[in-house]
């Protein structure tokens, strides 16, 4: 309960911060109501209510008792925005001067951490759709040079493909460890079997118990790997996998749940009639997210001590 | 509790590091007990031997159990420092996400907080070594310009020096708070009270029972300010301060502990004892390091926003 919480209140921090930035949202603007987003986002209103009191504390959001929900005004927004801002900072940089870095010295020290080596990655699975999704975020959280690999594209050749040969670090889902690891072992590469955030599965199970809900893909395969994902769960004869291009989405009744690979959003056209789910702030589980950073830094930083 | 747990940790570390650098203690000799340190420290056992057990991570010490708690041999010791340094900036960066910074806008951001004003305090100190000490580590550690004023040149009534005029922050230690504190209402700046890392004079409050403890200083009233220090700790009469330029330093026999104020460190230049002697570490506590911080990243942000706007 307390971690759905806070996984809610990181989905909407990070959707008022991105919208104010693109300008997609003011400040001082109306924001849906909590029960409006629980229904958006298939949760219990009293969960959104608590997520919205997290960015209250954090001086992001205004709840006005029987006015609703308002993104905070400019001027107050900078001094919450920088409340926020100052407590984490002051505590980065004392514990940066406590581990002999000078402030001054940080920002430097770490984007040397961060950008000494361009390391390179190949995010190998069996679809397109997640392909795309796990390389998206490789690159833009993690700043990984990513090519994808299809896992059997690459079995079926006589040896891997020069993407896998080149890599620093071969990352894939539970799913095809079996089939990465002797590749990993054989070229000596560290693998990373990635672990994703399953609430967003979790929450496609819990509506597909009140319902039918749609489930928008661009591969075939992913659209055949999500019926064995959910073939267990209550409903699962509710769940309507349509493969983009190939599947009439007409069909979907208005005010039904739809929910999209990153890819589909990316080929829908702007105006298109339907109202999908919130996409999930991140797609790594917190451990791979360390695992992540702990691989990157530490290349890194052994990159720095080398004389 | 956490917090007292990493004050600890940091206590006993600073212990092996200073014992190891004095040669009080040898490489797999023998460290006090958990029983014995939680007694001495007035904390809970159970918190010593968290501590314990965060140094053995570090590759420090090892723990043998039904031997006790010992210095891990040298090789051990001097393990490679990344792992450590990684795993935390993995914590920063995760910590980034939550804020909704992805890690290669972060150094941008730090740096905001840091650089987007310059900053001019003046130290208020009585005695050459502080007044050397304080600026420096302002200037090193948080990038403030800092120049230190002698507070007894400051008379009741005379003029205020130019170099007052616009300051951002006064800076001064409790003992002298009082008349800081008009001068900061005067000139209408803000002043911090510095406190100082208590790490050295725990240190020292140890050792000064066990035998002398050497002190080179520059200022004869830094002298008298850490007599005044000390005059109530046990063995305060193995407290030997010597001055540098008017004492014999020949008289400081070779495995004394020895401290050096920063201002007589860059004064000795070339020295045997420089070899041997402990520096003095950091000035600040980590409570005056908070505060610093704390008005250098607000002015910082303020400045920041006022300049998009």
């Amino acid at each position: 309960m307390k971690s759905r919480r806070i996984d809610i209140a990181d989905a909407l921090r990070q959707r008022l911060l991105s919208g104010l930035h693109l300008g997609e949202l003011k400040h001082g603007q109306r924001l849906s109501s909590a029960r409006e987003l629980a229904r958006e986002m298939g949760a219990d209103p009293r969960v959104i209510l608590a997520a919205y009191r997290v960015l209250e504390q954090e001086g992001l959001v205004e709840l006005r008792p029987r006015s609703g929900i308002f993104l905070i005004a400019a001027d107050a927004s900078a001094n919450g925005l920088h409340r926020r801002t100052h407590d984490w900072m002051v505590e980065l940089l004392l514990e940066a001067v406590e581990r002999g870095i000078p402030a001054p010295e940080f920002p430097e020290r770490l984007r040397r951490s961060l950008e000494t080596l361009r390391l390179r990655v190949a995010c190998i699975e069996c679809n397109v759709d997640q392909i795309d999704e796990l390389s998206h975020e490789l690159h833009t959280t993690y700043g990984l040079d990513v090519s994808g690999v299809d896992v059997y594209a690459m079995l079926e050749s006589a040896r891997p493909p020069k993407d896998v040969r080149r890599a620093d670090l071969l990352i894939t889902t539970h799913f095809h460890t079996h089939e990465v690891q002797p590749i990993a072992t054989q070229l000596e590469k560290p693998l990373i079997v990635a672990e994703l955030l399953v609430d967003g599965f979790a929450e496609v199970a819990r509506r597909l118990a009140e319902g039918p809900v749609y489930y928008i893909v661009v591969d075939p395969r992913f659209a055949k790997k999500l019926g064995k994902i959910f073939s267990s769960a209550r409903g699962s004869a509710d769940l309507h996998v349509l493969v983009q291009g190939r599947d009439d989405l007409d069909q979907i009744p208005p005010g039904a749940p739809v929910y999209l690979t990153r890819l589909v959003r990316e080929r829908l056209p702007d105006r298109s009639p339907l109202t999908p789910a919130i996409p999930p702030a991140r797609v790594f589980s917190p451990a791979t997210s360390r695992l992540l950073f702990t691989f990157i830094l530490r290349a890194n930083l052994h990159a720095l001590t080398e004389p | 509790m956490a917090r007292r747990r990493s004050e600890i940790t940091e206590i006993l570390r600073q212990r092996v590091f200073s014992g190891l650098h004095l040669g009080i203690i040898r490489h797999r000799g023998r460290l006090p007990s958990v029983r014995q340190v939680a007694r001495e420290l007035g904390a809970n056992p159970r918190v010593i031997l968290a501590a314990y057990r965060t140094l053995e991570g570090e590759g420090l010490i090892e723990l043998k159990p039904r031997s006790g708690v010992f210095v891990a041999a040298p090789d051990t010791s001097v393990a490679d420092p990344t792992p450590r340094r990684a795993d935390w900036m993995v914590d920063v960066l995760i910590k980034g996400l939550q804020h909704g910074v992805l890690p290669r806008g972060l150094p941008q951001r730090v740096g905001q907080c840091l650089d987007s004003v310059d900053l001019h305090a003046v130290v208020l100190e009585c005695n050459d070594d502080q007044l050397y000490s304080v600026p420096e580590e302002l200037q090193r550690d948080f990038g403030i310009n800092a120049t230190g004023i002698e507070i007894d040149s400051l008379q009741a009534g005379s003029e205020t020096p130019t170099i007052l005029r616009g300051v951002d922050l006064l800076v001064t230690t409790a003992f002298h708070q009082k008349e800081a504190r008009a001068l900061a209402k005067h000139l209408g700046a803000p002043l911090i009270v510095i406190t100082m890392c208590t790490h050295l004079f725990t240190e020292v409050g140890r050792l000064l029972p066990q035998g002398p403890v050497y002190f080179i200083v520059s200022d004869p009233r830094f002298a008298r300010k850490l007599h005044h220090l000390f005059e109530s700790s046990k063995g305060a009469a193995n407290l030997r301060i010597l001055v540098l330029g008017s004492d014999d330093l020949k008289e400081i026999p070779d495995n004394a502990p020895t401290y050096l104020t920063r201002l007589s460190r860059r004064r000795l230049k070339e020295s045997p004892l420089l070899n041997r002697v402990l520096p003095e570490d950091r000035v600040f506590s980590a409570e005056s390091a908070r505060q610093i911080l704390s008005f250098l990243i607000r002015t910082n942000l303020a400045a920041a926003s006022s300049n998009r706007r």
